[in-house]
């Protein structure tokens, strides 16, 4: 190894060299504490004094100390102290050091005075392990303090370190009563001031306590050793130092205060009710948050991917896109097409129409096209060319944790709304031009358009839609039958009528009602525990809370199980903001049923509602109906509403049923318009409308039309000459 | 003869309040005298002294206080009260009222036997 360059080793004393020497030209190196003070006016016995004492520090604490020390030492001296009084002051460098090491400061060592000699026994007192400085200076200045009364009272040093002795548990005492004077009248060996010591320390008391239980063992060993006992002997028969602080911190609690044991008992109280709270509370909040729902399907997902394997040139719903961007720029609503001829707009209405010639070909081609081919949920390979063709809509959400009743339907929308509106005024337009072939193109489009709005996903909204829609369809071609019976020929007649006629066969399943309502909503807010049972999951909550806001009713049931007023201004549930939905999310989720009980109460009441809807019973005797008894059982009892909180949720209450219940009537009305249609068809083949319902069988239908509300055959007659059927449901509805 | 705690519990504060009946005592002097009158029998350990001059305490049955000694030292002699006085005729009656019955069963002889202190 090669020796340092003598140039580095300059270097570096330089660098050690403290500031005020280099300032004064002197390259010193590293210098003590002390050497770096100015200590000229200091005596050489002082400096020494210090300078033991220092050297028994090291770091920022030596140079602290260091600079008090001389600082309190000039002032000293200028104020005519001796140079001996300083040094005798300062002669126990080891105690002195060893306490300013503990306290953490030096103003005491000149200011108290007392001998020096009794440095170290303060040192012993105060100087105990693991003691905060604050501590051990209040500690300090309280043994100060006694030893000066006990020096004023007449005792000598050499009496008060006797009586110290070795002072370690007397100042652990010390510590623990916050006071010496009453300690040191009992000359006791260390090991029996250990003892009390330990009993002290093990009974928690306050200060005072401690003191005077300390006293008191203190003076019954005293006495022991007066009367002759040895220190070994009274030790033992003293016992358990654990025992005694445990039966002596008992008595002692007795003791104290009424008012104080009060406040105990009260805090002791709420601390139990609180773990009695919190641990149940913390258990169930963490299964609850842990929870994770086992999602088997996507309803979106399916739908898409039968969409996205639709060849582009079958797929119908690029080219309504064309022919809408124009419409829904004009806002047609404003010329009341949906109203066609009734309309009071009709002659606006007209010229809008005769304007888009382009938009209805557009409309027209599109409803040539079998597949509709809506995407619902883009993916990120839906990308260029595919995506302008096929416009995914991006509204909705990518989470796959959300019910299908979140699912955004905006082409039923479009095609129920626009589409459907502009092409019946179209079909009047062609009808009052007497253009059957165009009005017979454009019925036919309706049909198709209601066919793809059928096709827009397997639920019962679209199928209510869609018989609104054809039920429409069948009473208009009966209007225009009526009123223009040479506008169809009969094969286009008879076209139309196959056509609205075999739209009454088709109805959504229960078995896909149940699978994407019910069995969608299971797998997304309960687990899935392997055996079809499972616990209700944070995200079943969330969905809770969605089902909520869908009526002020369900709102209110739903605020009602969590303390929160139902007249509050704000109706809207917030899962995640409401504080009340936070801390009680988990124990009301904790009380729901699980996964199987839940599926079979689902299952009881939707096959109940099912067979209502069926029949419509629900909707002419709401009072009899054996799904609302159920429901508005589960409803009223206060147990029933939590265990069965997502089923009262999902599940229709009164008002909201109604919607569905208004199929039966569609039904009904589109069975009289077909009926009618067909009684001209006949009339074209027979020369005369039919007699009695049952010559329509089996050419136009494979039984007596009946009205499905009762099961009864409509009430066919020939009134004026023409055909007519006796049912309220028969007078027309003009709206759309 | 060693006592079963549970009696000790029932025996230890009545004897203490009989011993203080004579005037103040110090804990020490309570430790000797319970243990010397009662040859041993009902010698307890300082540990459990202390916490039943406490709970006497706490009952207000005695009183502490703090006198200097002829050494010159603080002791804390414990005197009884108006109510620990009470207490004490109370209770005296109680065991005499189970001596008897103790004797009535044939438990007891009308001659107390000999107590031998430390023997189990």
């Amino acid at each position: 190894m090669n020796a340092p360059p003598t140039a580095t080793h300059h270097w570096r004393k330089i660098l050690q060299t403290p500031v005020s020497h280099l300032l004064r030209g002197r390259i010193t190196g590293p210098q003590s504490p002390l050497e770096q003070l100015d200590t000229a006016s200091l005596p050489a016995g002082v400096r020494e004094a210090i300078r033991a004492i220092t050297a028994q520090l090291s770091g920022r604490r030596q140079s602290n100390a260091a600079r008090q020390l001389v600082k309190s030492c000039n002032a000293l001296l200028r104020e005519g102290c001796p140079e001996t009084q300083l040094v005798e002051q300062l002669s126990e460098p080891e105690s002195i050091a060893s306490l300013i090491q503990v306290t953490g400061n030096t103003d005491w060592v000149l200011q108290t005075p007392l001998p020096a000699r009794l440095w170290p026994t303060v040192n012993a007192l105060v100087g105990q392990k693991h003691v905060r400085k604050t501590a051990a200076r209040k500690m300090l200045s309280r043994v100060c303090r006694s030893l000066q009364w006990q020096l004023k009272a007449g005792r000598t040093p050499e009496t008060l370190i006797e009586t110290s002795g070795e002072a370690i548990a007397l100042g652990g005492l010390l510590y623990e009563t916050k006071s010496l004077a009453p300690l040191l009248d009992f000359r006791l060996p260390e090991r029996l001031v250990s003892v009390v010591l330990d009993v002290v320390r093990r009974t928690r008391l306050w200060p005072e306590e401690k003191l005077d239980t300390a006293r008191e063992l203190c003076a019954h060993f005293a006495d022991g050793l007066e009367q002759g006992e040895t220190e070994e002997t009274l030790i033992e028969s003293f016992g358990s130092p654990q025992t005694a602080a445990r039966l002596i911190r008992r008595a002692c609690l007795r003791n104290r205060p009424f008012a104080w044991r009060v406040r105990r008992r009260t805090w002791q109280t709420i601390a139990l009710l609180m773990i009695a709270i919190l641990v149940p509370w913390t258990v169930v909040t963490v299964r609850f948050l842990v929870a994770q729902p086992t999602i088997t399907f996507d309803l979106i997902e399916e739908v898409d991917d039968l969409s996205r394997a639709i060849p582009r040139q079958e797929r119908a719903w690029p080219l309504y896109l064309q022919g809408l961007t124009k419409l829904k720029v004009e806002k047609f609503q404003k010329y009341d097409l949906a109203n066609g001829t009734a309309s009071e707009h009709w002659p606006e209405a007209k010229t809008f129409l005769n304007q888009h010639p382009e938009e209805l070909e557009s409309i027209l081609e599109a409803a040539k096209r079998p597949q509709l081919g809506f995407i619902y949920r883009p993916l990120a390979n839906d990308l260029g060319e595919y995506r302008e063709l096929n416009r995914p809509y991006e509204g909705n959400t990518a989470d796959r944790q959300q019910t299908n009743l979140n699912i955004l339907l905006p082409q039923l929308q479009d095609l129920g709304f626009y589409v459907l509106p502009f092409l019946r005024a179209a079909s009047f337009l062609a009808a009052e031009q007497d253009d059957g072939e165009k009005c017979y193109q454009i019925f036919l489009a309706r049909l198709a358009v209601a066919e793809h709005i059928r096709q827009v996903i397997d639920c019962p909204i679209t199928y209510i839609v869609y018989n609104a829609k054809t039920r429409l369809i069948a009473q208009d071609l009966q209007d225009l039958v009526q009123q223009q019976p040479a506008l169809f020929t009969t094969s286009q007649l008879t076209t139309l009528f196959r056509k609205l006629s075999a739209t009454q066969d088709k109805s959504v399943s229960m078995k896909q009602v149940k699978r994407i309502f019910i069995s969608d909503f299971l797998q997304k807010a309960y687990t899935n525990e392997g055996d079809g049972n499972g616990r209700f999951t944070a995200n079943g909550f969330r969905i809770l809370c969605d089902l909520a806001n869908f009526s002020e009713e369900k709102q209110d049931l739903l605020k009602s199980l969590f303390l929160v007023s139902s007249h509050t201004e704000n109706r809207s549930i917030q899962s995640t903001q409401d504080p009340q939905h936070k801390f009680l999310a988990a124990p009301v989720a904790a009380m729901i049923a699980d996964r199987k009980t839940t599926q079979d109460k689902f299952h009881e009441l939707f096959q109940l509602l099912w067979s209502e809807q069926s029949t419509g019973i629900s909707n002419n005797e709401p009072a009899e109906s054996l799904y609302l008894d159920a429901y508005r059982s589960l409803l009223e009892s206060p147990a029933n509403r939590i265990r069965y909180l997502p089923v009262l949720l999902l599940m229709p209450d009164k008002t909201s049923s109604l919607v569905y219940l208004q199929q039966a009537k569609h039904s009904v009305q589109q069975e009289i318009a077909l009926t009618l249609v067909a009684a001209e068809l006949y009339r074209r083949e027979h020369g005369q409308y039919p007699s009695s319902l049952q010559e329509l069988v089996p050419e136009y239908f494979s039984g007596i039309p009946e009205d499905p509300q009762t099961g009864k055959p409509l009430r066919y007659q020939i009134k004026d000459g023409r055909s007519v059927v006796d049912h309220p449901e028969a007078v027309r509805q003009m709206t759309d | 003869m060693r006592v079963e705690r549970e009696l000790m519990r029932g025996a230890g504060p009545v004897a203490v309040l009989k011993l203080l009946e004579e005037g103040a005592k110090y804990g020490y002097e309570l430790v000797e005298a319970l243990s010397e009158q009662t040859g041993g029998v009902l010698d307890m350990g300082q540990s459990t002294l202390y916490p039943l001059l406490y709970n006497l305490q706490s009952q207000g049955l005695i009183r502490p206080s703090w006198q200097e000694s002829d050494s010159g030292r603080k002791r804390k002699y414990y005197s009884l009260t108006a109510k620990g006085k009470k207490r004490l005729a109370s209770d005296t009656a109680q065991w005499r009222a189970v001596a008897t019955a103790m004797q009535s069963l044939g438990i007891l002889s009308n001659v107390p036997p000999r107590l031998r202190g430390g023997e189990a």
